[in-house]
């Protein structure tokens, strides 16, 4: 157990460790919603997605190989969603990169990707996920496909479908059974996945989603709607599961960087897998 | 840098030396590491490299600063 604790204090330590040194101006987003859940219980939700790069963590450049039309880059990323009351909630930290593959050309004679025409992504990650009672613990590797069609310069895919965005991914690891606290956990925060503690974790994910953006205006409030959908198939339980997420988004003064959500969500997602569902609205300020 | 803004610029934003990074470009667009903000930084270090030219450390606040800003720190 000790050894355990050890481990996890580490995996969230050794960013924090690191904080001071960043400066960048839009590192942090915070997403502040009301939300109301199945069990009629209101409840805030505080999202914070941590996202940097390598060599703002270090003072020296982060990893990259550059092959022939092919490239690997390695960014560490942190994401906290957590609430009040039973509002879903879920800790991730991962080193997660990119392994891409692509065509190239010559733009004022100078050899690139070529952007212009679809490529090829495959982003991976090795971390843990957990609530934020830190009573459930997994570690996981994810490998997955990205294909990358909503380039501007592919002007065969049509304008709509370059609103989506598609993945498929494997994610193996271990649930580590942690949960000393006694505590019992309530409505969107109870793990309801069939993956037992201290048992292997395999399963597959598929994902899709879509952001429109600003379709229209209503009184110079920018409209759209925005909504993902992710189901996996856990192999070692035989077993499906799912997350729907819905919102209509309002963008504020123009600006993409805040908005107002209206949303709804069935099926939290990993760890907990919890069936319930949530709505609410939300406010969002990147700064 | 302008050629790879254009291909993700799906606002209709104006692409020139004055254009601000994360007004084309996005950390959300995709899944994981597969979006375009880091797909853009991954292909400029990709060029730089494969051009001969030394792989800079890009300034912490490239995302928020323009093309001739951020040109002015890595070439």
């Amino acid at each position: 157990m000790i050894k355990k604790l050890v481990l996890i204090a580490a995996i969230f330590l050794l960013p924090g460790v690191s904080l001071p040194g960043f400066s960048q101006e839009k590192p942090i987003r915070i997403d502040l919603s009301t939300i109301k859940t199945e069990l009629r219980q209101n409840a805030i939700s505080l999202g914070v997605t941590y996202l940097k790069s390598l060599d703002s963590l270090f003072t020296l450049q982060d990893i990259l190989l550059a092959e022939k039309n092919a490239l690997f880059q390695v960014t560490p990323e942190f994401d906290v969603l957590t609430g009040t009351e039973d509002a879903f909630s879920s800790v991730s930290a991962r080193l997660s990169g990119i392994y891409m593959r692509f065509g190239d050309t010559l733009i004022d004679g100078v050899l690139t990707p070529n952007t212009a025409r679809g490529f090829q992504t495959f982003p991976f990650s090795a971390g843990f996920e957990t609530n934020n009672k830190f009573n459930v613990l997994n570690g996981i590797v994810e490998a997955g496909w990205v294909p990358w069609y909503q380039t501007q310069g592919n002007h065969k895919t049509p304008a709509w479908l370059k609103h989506t965005k598609f993945g498929l991914f494997v994610q193996a690891g271990y649930k580590f059974g942690i949960d000393t606290t006694g505590v019992t956990a309530m409505g969107g925060e109870t793990d309801q996945s069939y993956e037992a503690p201290d048992h292997a974790i395999l399963r597959t994910k598929g994902s899709f989603g879509i952001d429109t953006q600003s379709l229209f205006e209503l009184s110079g409030v920018g409209v759209g709607i925005a909504g993902n959908a992710d189901g996996w198939y856990d192999f070692l339980n035989n077993r499906v599961y799912y997350s729907v997420q819905g919102k209509i988004r309002f963008y504020l003064a123009g600006d993409k960087d805040r908005f107002f959500d209206f949303k709804y969500q069935k099926g939290s997602g990993a760890p907990n897998f919890n069936e319930g569902d949530q709505f609410g609205m939300g406010l969002t300020l990147m700064f | 840098m302008k050629f790879h803004l254009k291909n993700f610029n799906d606002e209709g934003v104006v692409i020139n030396d004055d254009t601000i990074h994360s007004a084309v470009l996005s950390d959300s667009d995709g899944y994981g590491s597969s979006n375009s903000k880091t797909i853009y930084r991954a292909v400029i270090r990709w060029t730089m490299k494969k051009n001969g030219h030394e792989d800079k450390p890009w300034p912490p606040d490239w995302f928020d600063k323009s093309v001739e800003y951020l040109s002015s720190c890595i070439l």
